[in-house]
């Protein structure tokens, strides 16, 4: 028997370019409204899961510093680190933690911060990924030339632009229906009061008119790098009767995270065997298992939202379809019937999503607080309109293959 | 909220450094080796797993499906398919910045040239390889168009042999 | 939901090993599962341990997957020590949710020098501005603070080290064997840091470990002698310059916690092994005394009387600890898998009689964060 674990407290720092505070004030700051949320007391906590990229921001363990920022001191705390994933890894952490039956109540906080580096820090820590195998094909002979075409790729966030086009041909989209997809994002981020790229009324004419930085991918197609912080407190089905919460709480219903094989290039530039990166088959299963474990039969029917997390715009429609949302090569459609608006039948991302706000570590958690915050119903100017029993929070990173699915539900049982 | 400082508007600025250039990675002895001084006669080397049939290239030491070590080395056909490609808006001075070398202007690559970057799985493979693809306006690129390998002129064993790879208009199947 | 040990793994430890990172994964992960008995496809969970700066890498095991055998496999990577990420996959099967889980931990200190990155460990607003401060010149500052509060001295140092290197002559994968060094000779080895000679500190090498859990059902049901977690106690000290450097604070915390859960009352009657991460001599007298083996300020009386050899009343380290060889990430893990060793009676130093065994894994700036598993041999 599985224990029933809540979300009791979520809380978000402000995104965007905060040279206001230093990366421990950042996540305290998020730490902290979460603790306020949750209206516990920081002595309620019982174990910490911490989370971040720290590449990008330039201190090894950042979290080893500020242990008395975030109240962590003489307690458990737990790290993990996995990519894009960091933030969904991180929640995960947190629910496991409760789950296994050693703590009731865990705090779990994830958090980047780019601006801290003096060369922009998202392609400064996405170089690093492959510099090895960089300097080990400048030993073997590559030429300047080759070494500056990989660059150019690097810099247009390489392999998702291969995936952009793969994902054009096999489902018929054209880049019309990203343009659309991104300016969702940048309308429904207008509503959001911690998103970082915001622009009310947006259209995809605007998104259109942006320069093309590498085919298929438009200037406006691409995620800001973001400071950012997001924290949810987890708490077991006891403690949410002993500490008293008496507002709307969002259970955990699923986790998975299912790992797909590196694309592009494995260790020491071997190959890999995955030559179509828009399959995904990772998203897949990780969905299929998180729906078994939450009791959840059909999701088109049985879900209600979803927070995909898509830096680019062919993602959402791509993982909308892969976590079975909408039919292969459907997803296209439902965009230009605005099934996906915040009103629609369907919503996705209504937070403004990643595509609006990516601050790496912050954002697979972003997702789980923004699902979480539908379910409680505390999303304010973005809160959809239609009753949310379900919703779906996901993370996507690595070299594309690593998911994080999170099935939130409105109460514990499962059917 | 707890720590929220509305005092300043700023922080102080420190400045570190973040030295990353001492690494000392180790690569696998022999695997891509092989595979790059067989370019020397203008072959593609690949890896044959025993396990599931699938062939590897650039060779891979481990099939992660089969969790097995793969040693046996076959030699893979010099035509392929493309399976994604990407386009270079026309390069300008300052765009490519790589290492702190502006790409344009050291020569690397041509002023108002588009490169056009291709995924090739060449044939009976089950990987894919990124090659830029020569000879072809971006207007006719077309997923799942086959292409053949061009080499250098002169082929001395090096990663930079295999130039990229160009449309194949000749091949035929029966 | 209990949890064992169904089987492990550790590679060899050298410094500039003639193996890839993924060779070295995939060698220890392939031996682990083999001696579970079990096959890839009975694992149900991955979870590997290392840190992108020690291996030079952003999402460092992006590329390990094949490796790890965690393809298509539940997977995650904490990032800190080994014996965390035993810890994860742990609570992974205790949450119901798992049966079958491997825990992964590698470190290659040959690609990047280990003591740079405790630079930048530092806090970068003052503490890394001074270049001075790394793990070893801080090592010994708390050596100094240490002995100058109990009156230790460095030939109490020395005796930590001379047991650890005799012991880990027997250890046929140990790094740095010594079989009749002595305490002058510790004291006249290479100084690095004033008291800290360099046979006082761990030598940074390459490694690799895994270990196979197993929730209770399936331990019972394939192995023939699975050993037991029977507690975890973990816990989080201050940043280095807010503490009490004299103590370990959260080593004491995270002991009695896992005395606790284990129903140990006396740890120095009840634990008949302790296997410990000591990143310098004088840690493993700290470790003793945050421990509960003996009072505060007394673990140079254990290494005195002897009581710490593998012959005597509480053997500590009978592999040789982390002073005979310290693949960073893998440490502890490899704590871990001695102190099952000992329980299953398969260690090259086997203890007598060994029912309850000790281990532990420290992270951060001289042992930030520490945590210990107790180990038995029934449920």
């Amino acid at each position: 028997m599985r224990r029933n674990v809540a979300i009791i407290g979520c809380g978000q720092a402000k995104h965007g370019r905060r040279t206001d505070v230093n990366q421990a004030e950042l996540v305290a700051e998020a730490v902290w409204a979460a603790i306020e949320d949750a209206g516990i007391a920081p002595e309620d906590i019982e174990a910490y899961a911490v989370g971040n990229m720290q590449g990008f921001g330039g201190i090894a363990q950042p979290d080893l510093i500020f242990a008395e920022y975030i109240g962590a001191v003489g307690k458990p705390m737990q790290r993990v680190a996995t990519g894009g994933t960091v933030g969904g890894s991180t929640a995960h952490l947190g629910y496991y933690e409760v789950a296994s039956g050693m703590y009731d109540v865990v705090l779990a906080v994830s958090w980047e911060k780019h601006s801290d580096s003096a060369e922009p820090g998202a392609t400064t820590g996405l170089l690093h990924v492959a510099f090895a195998n960089l300097s080990y094909m400048m030993k073997v002979g590559m030429d300047m030339r080759s070494f500056a075409i990989m660059g150019l790729a690097g810099a247009a966030a390489g392999i998702s632009a291969y995936q952009a086009a793969q994902y054009m041909a096999r489902s018929g989209c054209r880049i019309e229906h990203f343009d659309m997809v991104a300016a969702k994002a940048r309308r429904n981020a207008a509503k959001n009061k911690y998103a970082h790229l915001k622009w009310p009324n947006c259209t995809a004419d605007d998104i259109a008119k942006t320069e093309m930085l590498i085919w298929p991918m438009r200037f406006g197609h691409v995620c800001p790098a973001s400071d950012g912080a997001s924290c949810v407190i987890y708490a077991s089905e006891e403690a949410v009767k002993r500490l008293g919460v008496e507002r709307p709480v969002a259970w955990v219903k699923g986790v998975a995270a299912y790992a797909d094989e590196e694309a592009d290039q494995g260790e020491s530039y071997q190959g890999t065997a995955v030559s179509d990166y828009s399959d995904q088959t990772g998203a897949v299963i990780s969905a299929i298992k998180a729906y078994e474990r939450a009791g959840i039969k059909d999701p088109k029917k049985e879900i209600d939202m979803a927070e995909i997390y898509a830096p680019f715009p062919h993602q959402e429609l791509m993982f909308s379809e892969r976590l079975g949302f909408f039919d292969d090569g459907m997803a296209w459609k439902a965009v230009e019937e605005g099934v996906t608006e915040i009103d629609g039948d369907f919503p996705i991302c209504p937070s403004g999503g990643v595509n609006a706000t990516n601050a790496i570590g912050s954002s697979g958690m972003q997702r789980v607080v923004e699902a979480a915050l539908q379910i409680m119903r505390k999303a304010e100017e973005h809160q959809i309109p239609k009753d949310v029993r379900n919703a779906v929070a996901h993370a996507w990173g690595g070299q594309v293959q690593f998911n994080t699915v999170m099935v939130l539900g409105d109460s514990p049982k499962r059917r | 909220m707890g720590l929220i400082k509305e005092k300043y508007e700023k922080t102080m600025q420190v400045e570190g450094e973040w030295n990353v250039g001492a690494y000392r990675y180790k690569a696998p002895e022999g695997y891509l080796d092989e595979f790059v001084r067989n370019f020397k006669d203008r072959k593609i080397t690949g890896t044959l797993c025993r396990g599931c049939g699938r062939v590897y290239v650039p060779p891979r030491e481990i099939c992660a499906r089969c969790f097995k070590e793969i040693t046996e080395k076959v030699e893979v056909s010099q035509y392929g398919e493309v399976m994604a490609f990407l386009v270079s808006p026309p390069l300008e001075k300052g765009k490519v910045v790589i290492a702190g070398i502006d790409a344009v202007q050291a020569g690397f690559l041509k002023e108002g040239e588009r490169v056009i970057l291709a995924m090739v799985r060449f044939e009976g493979t089950s990987s894919s390889m990124i090659l830029p693809l020569l000879n072809v306006k971006p207007e006719d690129v077309r997923l799942g168009m086959r292409v053949r390998a061009v080499w250098a002129e002169e082929c001395k064993g090096a990663l930079s042999d295999l130039l990229g790879v160009e449309p194949a208009f000749d091949v035929r199947f029966e | 939901m209990k949890v064992a040990i169904i089987g492990y793994a550790i590679s060899n430890l050298g410094w500039d090993v003639e193996k890839t990172r993924e060779e070295h994964v995939f060698e220890v992960a392939k031996s682990a599962i083999e001696d579970a008995g079990i096959d890839r496809k009975d694992v149900c969970t991955v979870v590997s341990a290392s840190t992108d700066f020690l291996d030079g890498r952003t999402i460092s095991n992006c590329m390990l997957i094949g490796a790890t055998g965690a393809y298509l496999k539940d997977e995650s990577k904490a990032e800190e020590d080994g014996m965390y990420a035993a810890l994860y996959a742990a609570q992974r099967i205790m949450a119901g949710v798992h049966e079958i889980a491997l825990a992964v931990s590698h470190t290659h200190s040959w690609i990047f020098n280990p003591h740079q990155i405790s630079h930048y460990m530092l806090e970068p607003w003052f503490d890394r501005q001074n270049d001075l401060l790394n793990e070893i010149t801080l090592g010994a500052l708390q050596a100094r603070i240490y002995m100058n509060n109990y009156g230790a001295d460095e030939l109490d140092l020395a005796e930590i080290s001379v047991k650890n290197l005799r012991n880990a002559a027997n250890v046929p994968y140990a790094f740095r064997k010594l079989h009749d060094v002595t305490a002058e000779e510790v004291l006249e080895a290479e100084m690095y840091s004033d008291p800290l000679t360099e046979l006082m500190i761990s030598p940074p090498c390459d490694g690799a470990a895994a270990v196979v859990l197993a929730s209770e059902e399936v331990a019972k049901e394939i192995c023939p002698n699975p050993v037991w977690i029977k507690g975890i106690g973990n816990a989080c000290d201050n940043y280095l310059r807010d503490r009490d450097l004299t103590r370990l604070n959260s080593l004491e915390i995270a002991a009695r916690r896992a005395y606790r859960m284990a129903g140990i009352e006396e740890p120095f009657r009840e634990v008949d092994v302790a296997e410990i991460s000591e990143r310098f001599a004088h840690q493993e007298l700290m470790a003793y005394e945050a421990l509960g083996f003996c009072r505060e300020g007394k673990g140079r009386v254990l290494i005195e009387e002897g009581m710490t050899e593998v012959y005597g009343d509480i053997p500590v380290n009978p592999s040789g600890g982390a002073l005979a060889g310290d693949p960073i990430c893998a440490t502890g893990m490899i704590r871990l898998i001695e102190a099952a060793k000992q329980i299953r009676g398969e260690a090259e130093n086997q203890v007598e009689d060994c029912r309850t065994a000790l281990a532990h894994a420290q992270w951060g700036l001289l042992a930030q964060k520490n945590l210990v598993f107790i180990l038995g041999d029934e449920p």
